[in-house]
């Protein structure tokens, strides 16, 4: 036992990317964890359901989770295939079984358990750096000693499942595996598809991307089911392609004979290392992606504040009031200067209990400006929101009220999404457009309200109060004031601009220590490897470019891939609608490439230091036959 | 003519001395094996000499030409062109091919003329070990790498093959597959052979025998006579060692 606990002592070096990616998981999933629960907290359950912030809490708990999986259970992999060795020797020399798997649990205990403590630790401060921020924002959150023990329990939880998984997976090889096998454990065999199989597997992933092309621009299938198969469809054909096509250009490049072998060295190594990695290049890809188009939309929302951005609200102030009320409240509000108009309107209940505000035609043509025509019997729908949005008024195609002479049937052929007084979110408000005379029976029964709107070019927020005092006055059933739902608004983009912006963070963090956890365990690879290239007489400048094209792969196909796929989708998504394709997203854009480049060229560069080193040291032989 | 030539050359590792003081001359043509005891050495000579291992003390010639005053690259373009290499583990790349490895000194220096794939055909015959060449490393015997890393040394035509400890893991008869091959490569193709080795069977077949011990070079043995009388000379020799 002494001799073991020794020999562990020794690998502890060899651990450290183990600890450094647990501590790493932990903190973060501590910080969201406890972001998660702080931001639940200030919600009912129906909001949490709505609430697309809630929604992406949840689901980016469970994306941080996958990405904290993958990156602990790599580097425990890494260093397994070396510990894997030693206990196979352990058992040549007759070590049993059993005093074997109890070293694994205790070496994979003391990592998980001192790593938790650290991330913990570190996670804590996060959280609380984080709470200061939100709270500098007016925005209150609660964390009482409960909801603290909960996410210090739920982080234990996580961290347990990874650190089981890791033994599990060391027990099965240590079971399945014969000594002589497991001293033969650190060398990992690179597997490569027959060329038949890459052809189906390239023709498969190009079909996945065709379907999902296909859902993509198809608007008679709902929102939901088309980004789920959409998703599907592209993950398989991601997965596909990284698999297969390489394989096929291999193949295809082999039959110009001359420049195959020229080159046949550099691309093949290339390629033995893109097989090698495509797994954490997928996810690197797809982690950088995503988090491309999440900042980007999000920053992209929250700069918008110019006059594009208010077609949310057209008129300052909006009131609802009494019919009698109106002529008063239009006098009093031409005192304030600017544009005073009034409609009628009406407040209704429909026998399904679907609340809306109706409007004769004629006032709607006046407040729109538009020329439309509704026939008795007939209603028209409007839904307060954006035209390219896809929610519709009455689904149902009909609607029915209540009138002193029994239950009225409107049939809803037409329907629109326009922006008349007000696009307050999350409950959007529905206009019904009657034919005149039906409206006036209507009014007959519901009572008659009048929707007052204020237009003031020059209200920089001074009158507000004046105007609420106003509306309390006039007993107001509606008032809206757009400084302050913009205020509103302001603060959700804002809490939503944190939240992805520390997602982000986070994942771009997690990502480059995946790549530069993988680039570490390619040095003793490539020392071998190059090491004997130069006996054999490959130039120090060969050698500079290869090791660094080998290292640099796993990072640049991503990173390339990523920024352009995902300049692709920002274009198509701001392209023709209603935030633009700004100056913003350019300069975002270049930030990111400036910043993962440097990283590229840096990992490389100090990457092929260390292997320089290390072939100057010693001529290291592990891949060799 | 003289090729290699060794003057006064020390090798230390760390604190350890492992060479001392060693002269020797190889000149073109010639089969050369070094013999000595595990750690006395002979490895270490044999990569001074073939300028992947430099010199604590002393000097090396190539040609006239002394290594240490070499340019990185023209030492490169030197093992390159000029020099071959066979191990005792092999060192096959095992993401190419059976040709492809053969093919390795073409493909480092890119000079694949269009001949390269015929010439390395032609070795691979030569060898025996036709119909592997789209084999991988991992699919063939210890005695087929071994042929594959033999054809490897040759492609470039090298005026000198350095071979260390070349059947050392092999079993007697991919030995005897290996030993002839030698035998031809300095015969047939008039190459100077510098071998490694622990075994008098192997040793020989050479023309001259270098005894080391301690890092120290104990004497020579010329070949006078056949190589059953010569094996018989090296084994009374080898109990000095």
């Amino acid at each position: 036992m002494k001799v073991m606990i020794k020999i562990f002592k020794s690998n502890m070096w060899r651990c450290l990317p183990c600890f450094m990616s647990s501590i790493l998981v932990t903190a973060t999933l501590f910080l969201f964890e406890g972001i998660k629960v702080m931001f639940l907290h200030t919600m009912s359950g129906e909001e949490r359901l709505q609430s697309s912030l809630g929604m992406s809490t949840y689901l980016y708990i469970y994306v941080l989770l996958f990405v904290g999986v993958i990156l602990i259970l790599y580097t425990v992999n890494n260093y397994s295939r070396v510990r894997l060795r030693d206990y196979g020797t352990f058992l040549v020399l007759g070590c049993e079984k059993r005093s074997i798997a109890w070293m694994i649990l205790a070496e994979y205990g003391m990592i998980g358990i001192v790593s938790y403590g650290a991330g913990s630790i570190l996670g804590t401060v996060f959280l609380f750096a984080v709470r200061e921020v939100i709270l500098s924002e007016d925005i209150h959150m609660e964390l009482d000693g409960q909801m603290y023990l909960g996410v210090v329990l739920k982080t234990l939880f996580y961290m347990l499942v990874v650190y089981v998984a890791a033994v599990l997976m060391n027990a099965v090889y240590l079971q399945g595996s014969s000594p002589s096998a497991l001293m033969k454990f650190d060398r990992k065999k690179s597997r490569l598809p027959s060329i038949k199989a890459s052809l189906i597997g390239t023709v498969c992933g190009a079909l996945c991307f065709a379907a999902t092309c296909i859902l993509m621009t198809n608007a008679h299938i709902p929102p939901y089911i088309r980004m789920r198969y959409s998703l599907l469809f592209a993950f398989s054909g991601l997965f596909l392609c990284f698999t297969y096509i390489g394989r096929l250009l291999l193949y295809l490049f082999s039959s110009h004979e001359r420049q195959y072998y020229k080159y046949l060295l550099r691309i093949k190594n290339l390629y033995y290392r893109f097989v090698d990695n495509k797994n954490i290049m997928m996810l690197s890809f797809v982690i950088n992606f995503t988090v491309l188009i999440f900042i980007n939309i999000n920053i992209v929302e929250y700069g918008n504040t110019d006059s594009r951005y208010l077609w949310k609200y057209p008129y300052d102030y909006v009131y609802a009031v009494a019919d009698e009320q109106a002529v008063p409240l239009c006098l009093k509000l031409s005192e304030a200067g600017g544009d005073t108009d009034a409609y009628p309107c009406v407040f209704l209940t429909s026998v399904e209990y679907g609340e809306y505000i109706g409007m004769p035609v004629s006032a709607y043509n006046r407040i729109s400006g538009e020329e439309e025509e509704v026939r008795p019997g007939e209603v028209l729908g409007i839904l307060q929101k954006h035209e390219a949005d896809k929610d519709r008024l009455l689904s149902s195609g009909h609607v029915a009220f209540e009138t002193g002479e029994g239950i009225r049937r409107f049939e809803a052929g037409r329907q629109k999404n326009r922006i008349l007084f007000v696009a307050q979110q999350p409950e959007s408000m529905g206009i019904l457009v009657f034919d005149d005379g039906e409206y006036d029976l209507l009014r007959e029964t519901r009572g008659r309200m009048c929707l007052v709107t204020q237009t003031m070019p020059d209200d920089t927020g001074e009158n507000e109060e004046w105007m609420k005092e106003l509306a309390e006055d006039t007993c107001a059933k509606l008032f809206y004031s757009k400084a302050e739902l913009m205020l509103l608004d302001r603060k959700e983009d804002n809490t939503t601009l944190i939240f992805y912006v520390c997602m982000g963070i986070f994942l771009m963090i997690s990502n480059m220590v995946v790549l530069a956890v993988k680039v570490w365990s390619e040095i003793p690879v490539l020392s071998g490897k190059y090491g004997f290239l130069k006996k054999l007489g490959m130039d120090d400048e060969e050698v500079k470019s290869n090791v660094k094209g080998e290292l640099s792969i796993c990072m640049k196909i991503p990173f390339v891939l990523s920024f352009a796929m995902g300049m692709c989708t920002l274009m198509w998504l701001f392209g023709g609608g209603e935030y633009g394709f700004d100056m913003w997203i350019i300069f975002l854009f270049l930030a990111l490439v400036i910043a993962q480049g440097c990283f590229i060229a840096g990992t490389g560069n100090y990457g092929y230091r260390l292997v320089k080193e290390r072939i100057d040291e010693e001529n290291g032989v592990m891949i060799w036959n | 003519m003289e090729l290699i030539r060794v003057e006064n050359v020390v090798k230390n590792y760390q604190n350890t001395q492992v060479l001392k003081s060693i002269d020797l001359t190889v000149h073109e043509g010639e089969f050369v094996g070094i013999m000595g005891k595990s750690g006395s050495g002979k490895t270490t000579l044999l990569k001074i000499m073939g300028m992947i291992e430099p010199v604590t003390d002393g000097r090396v010639f190539y040609e006239k030409r002394s290594a240490e005053r070499l340019s990185g690259k023209e030492a490169a373009r030197i093992r390159r062109e000029e020099l071959g290499f066979i191990f005792q583990e092999f060192f096959l790349m095992d993401s190419l091919t059976v040709l492809e490895n053969v093919m390795l000194p073409l493909l480092i220096s890119r000079s694949t003329d269009g001949t390269g794939k015929e010439r390395a055909g032609q070795f691979i015959r030569r060898f025996g070990i036709e119909g592997l060449e789209q084999k991988m490393p991992d699919e063939l015997s210890g005695g087929e790498r071994q042929r594959t890393a033999i054809c490897r040394a040759l492609i470039n035509d090298p005026r000198i093959v350095f071979a260390d400890e070349p059947t050392g893991n092999l079993d007697s008869k991919s030995g005897k597959v290996v030993i002839d091959a030698l035998e031809r490569i300095n015969k047939e193709f008039k190459k100077t052979v510098i071998m490694v080795t622990h075994d008098p069977q192997m040793a020989s077949c050479c023309d001259r025998i270098i005894l080391l011990k301690d890092g120290e070079i104990l004497g020579q043995m010329e070949k006078q006579s056949g190589n059953e009388g010569f094996y018989k000379e090296i084994i009374e020799r080898m109990i000095e060692l």
